[in-house]
């Protein structure tokens, strides 16, 4: 049996190797989740306004336009959860912070990532982060320890690729302050159709689970007393969306939402500034029926730093 | 956890570890607790509806072995065995409907629990052990430990094969005996098995897929090859997942039983189905079609047809609720039947004729394999009305949407040349090595070639399969 064991690792010591090798390479290649901690790290000192939420705040608010040195550290998908972890981890790290911007959406208090349509993006968390996933059964997947196994052997070989070549792999134009925007994107006008909004509520409604409310009502609260403590303003943001989709939105969920944040922008002294149906934005401000375009999001980002810059501004 | 990921890799090298440090019972205490722990990560209270089954067949056992009346123990099994197969259907049932009316369509947590996995598995193992018992063919088991462990145990539970209770204890009891080379055997039949899943079936699966959603976006020339790709990639996946089952078994001791033997090769629908997923159609011989027949002997071979028939309507229903699966089942059926009812004559007519006798080598595996792609088809589809469908646009000039009948859009199929390419040749690999592992000499041949050869061997199985793996497939026999 010694000898079998003997061979055994013999026979496993290349390919660990190989593993490891490749587990490294993996690693330097940069994605949305490392390169905002990097970016966060290098203007720790400077940031005075932090932006936390999904892809509707990521795309949404250009850090630039607004007054101060603000950072945009939102991301596609990201849900209360993490959104609270990632304050918790981040607020304690900037001496100059003022205001943190929560982007507050639709789905916001009925999704969870591990229930969503992208569990993956859990695993960048706890990677890039150290933010653990909810469940214990997620804490225990490969994905959270290696990065071979949570890019796959394509995300891997795509990876090796652009490194053979040089060439940095990053899988979205992001700005030095954490804003998405691409220089040209040709709008789809299918996008912001009927059908494009309905494609994307049906999505949102197959993810929506009622009974996450209560959980993500929790993060929110934490969120809102970490900052109280540490005197922090506190702003909730819903971004527009057009027509197509807020004509689909489910009333009852919406107003539910709606009910909360203003509930805690009462407990907590906070803001609710929501601009979800907003006259000032038309089809051309869009990218698809519930995120804005670069244009829409400069536009947004200018109104939104008007609104910040008047206290008393609640409920625009 | 299924057996592709990478958390079973350690779960499997920890358990292994811990079982080959424990001796005596303990060993089959780790077996167990690995067993419920591998079950546990699928659903919980599917583990304790295991549990619970468990314990009342212990007891049902004892008390067959311990009542004097034969007429009781008669009305005892008969209840037992309803019993057992009520809680089959009423799952299998359940879990449709859930699935159909509660989540239109798509499964979550609450038709994982109507629906246990590997439920069709250990109930017919549990099935089989009262009946053994009943015979008086195996002991009862006394070891609550063993028995739980039978059906539980974890290589076999999720997709078979449905191992014999006497194979199994007599194997248990010799745990302690456990030879290094089986750990070898066992490793190289899960790196074979893993190369039938990832690198011959999910090359072809997302073809496969496309073909049955939407058979009237395709030409008759692209659904037959949807079909020959589904039995190719049905047998590819099951055994695959059967050799990652022998051979996680073997790393524990217990030699599980062989499911497949070359079914393509087979010269007649009989033969194909003493080759094709044999565990479950020797399990069904045994415990329906042998009693049936019995029973039924006098009525000659209307009794001989009517037992053929509801077994092999038993073999399609066993996979689900489903008309397609009866349907499939009834198919299969009248092969069977045809086949049985002419195959003397048959042999008598071609031993006259020589010449054609040869013929009749290479044409009857092609007959039987393509009366099984045509079975396979109805197997593979959604609905009776679905399978319809493919079959009519499978005849040239059928086809509504005016597609030529030649045509071949791999960008429609889902495929690329790469991927077709890998799967035919690993699909020729495959066989070939079903076919040389059964022969001794090219066994002694593989074994005389120097060790770094095979390692090197093994080696590229790896790479290829490290390079096809996908993140989303499962194994088709795991739903069942």
């Amino acid at each position: 049996m010694i000898r079998l064991v003997r061979r055994l690792l013999l026979f496993c010591l290349p390919l660990l190797l190989v593993w490891a090798a490749l587990e490294y390479r993996a690693r330097q290649v940069p994605n949305s989740y490392s390169i905002k901690r990097r970016q966060v790290e290098s203007l720790a000192n400077d940031i005075d306004t932090l932006i936390i939420g999904s892809s509707s705040g990521y795309y949404g608010i250009v850090p630039k336009r607004l007054s101060g040195v603000a950072y945009n550290l939102a991301d596609a998908g990201e849900t209360l959860y993490y959104n609270d972890a990632l304050a918790a981890k981040v607020v304690p790290m900037l001496p100059k912070l003022k205001r943190v911007v929560v982007q507050i959406q639709y789905i916001s208090l009925y999704m969870s990532v591990e229930d969503g349509p992208e569990p993956w993006r859990m695993y960048y968390y706890q990677q890039e982060w150290a933010i653990p996933p909810v469940r214990l059964k997620d804490r225990l997947d490969a994905r959270v320890f290696s990065r071979v196994a949570l890019n796959g052997p394509a995300g891997i070989g795509k990876s090796l690729a652009g490194l053979i070549h040089s060439q940095p792999y990053v899988p979205d134009p992001i700005d030095d302050r954490g804003w998405w925007g691409p220089a040209n994107e040709e709008i789809d006008p299918a996008a912001i159709g009927p059908a494009g909004a309905k494609a994307t509520l049906d999505r949102h409604h197959q993810y929506m689970i009622p009974a996450l409310e209560a959980r993500n009502i929790a993060y929110l609260e934490h969120t809102a007393s970490l900052l109280r403590d540490r005197r922090i303003e506190l702003v909730f943001v819903t971004l527009p969306v057009w027509r197509t989709y807020s004509d689909g939105m489910n009333k009852d969920s919406w107003a539910r939402t709606q009910t909360v944040v203003d509930e805690l922008c009462k407990k907590y002294n906070a803001r609710y500034l929501s601009y979800l149906t907003s006259p000032n934005f038309g089809a051309e401000d869009f990218k698809d029926a519930d995120h804005l375009n670069p244009q829409g999001a400069v536009k947004f980002t200018e109104l939104l730093d008007a609104a910040l810059a008047h206290p008393g501004t609640n409920r625009p | 956890m299924s057996f592709l990921s990478p958390e079973f890799a350690v779960f499997l090298a920890l358990g292994a570890l811990a079982f080959h440090f424990a001796r005596g019972v303990c060993r089959r205490l780790v077996l167990l607790l690995l067993s419920y722990a591998f079950y546990l990560t699928w659903n919980p209270r599917a583990a304790l509806l295991l549990l619970g089954i468990t314990v009342a067949v212990y007891f049902v056992a004892g008390a067959l072995e311990k009542l004097s009346s034969a007429r009781k123990k008669l009305v005892l099994l008969l209840l037992s065995v309803a019993v057992l197969l009520l809680l089959l259907i009423f799952f299998k049932c359940a879990g449709l409907l859930a699935r159909h009316y509660l989540t239109g369509g798509a499964g979550n947590a609450l038709t994982d629990i109507i629906a246990p996995i590997g439920l069709s598995y250990y109930l017919f193992k549990l099935m089989g052990y009262l009946l053994d018992v009943y015979w008086e063919k195996i002991p009862v088991q006394r070891n609550f430990l063993s028995l739980a462990l039978y059906p539980s145990f974890f290589p076999q539970i999720m997709s078979g094969p449905i191992q014999r209770a006497g194979d199994f204890f007599g194997q248990l009891a010799q745990l302690d005996n456990q030879l290094p080379d089986n750990i070898v055997i066992g490793l190289r039949r899960i790196l074979f098995g893993l190369f039938k899943k990832v690198v011959v079936a999910d090359h072809i699966s997302g073809m496969v897929d496309a073909v049955h959603a939407n058979p009237d976006g395709f030409s008759p020339l692209e659904l037959l090859f949807g079909a020959y790709c589904f039995a190719f990639q049905i047998y590819a996946d099951f055994s695959g997942v059967t050799d990652i089952a022998i051979g996680i078994g073997l790393l524990f001791g217990i030699k599980g039983p062989e499911n497949f033997n070359l079914p393509f090769w087979a010269r007649n629908i009989q033969e194909f189905w003493r080759r094709w997923h044999m565990s479950l159609t020797s399990w069904l011989t045994d415990y329906l079609f042998m009693p049936l027949r019995f029973s039924l002997r006098r009525f000659g071979e209307a009794g001989l047809c009517a037992a053929i028939f509801v077994t092999m309507i038993a073999v399609g229903v066993w996979h689900g609720p489903r008309m397609t699966y009866a349907v499939f089942g009834a198919l299969n059926g009248l092969y069977m039947a045809v086949s049985a009812l002419t195959l003397k004559k048959r042999n008598t007519w071609f031993q006259k004729r020589p010449l054609l006798a040869h013929v009749r080598m290479v044409a009857g595996p092609l007959l039987t394999f393509h009366l099984m792609v045509f079975a396979l088809v109805i197997f593979r589809a959604d609905t009776l009305h679905s399978a319809c469908q493919y079959v009519t646009h499978l005849i040239p000039g059928l086809q509504s949407a005016g597609i030529s009948t030649l045509r071949f859009d791999r960008g429609l199929l889902h495929t690329r040349q790469i991927a077709l390419l890998l799967a035919a040749l690993g699909f020729a690999a495959m066989e070939w090595v079903n076919w040389a592992g059964r022969q001794n000499t090219w066994t002694a041949r593989f074994y005389s070639v120097p060790c770094f050869v095979r390692w090197a061997a093994y080696y590229i199985l790896i790479i290829l399969i490290a390079c096809s793996a996908q993140e989303t497939r499962t194994f088709i026999y795991a739903q069942f």
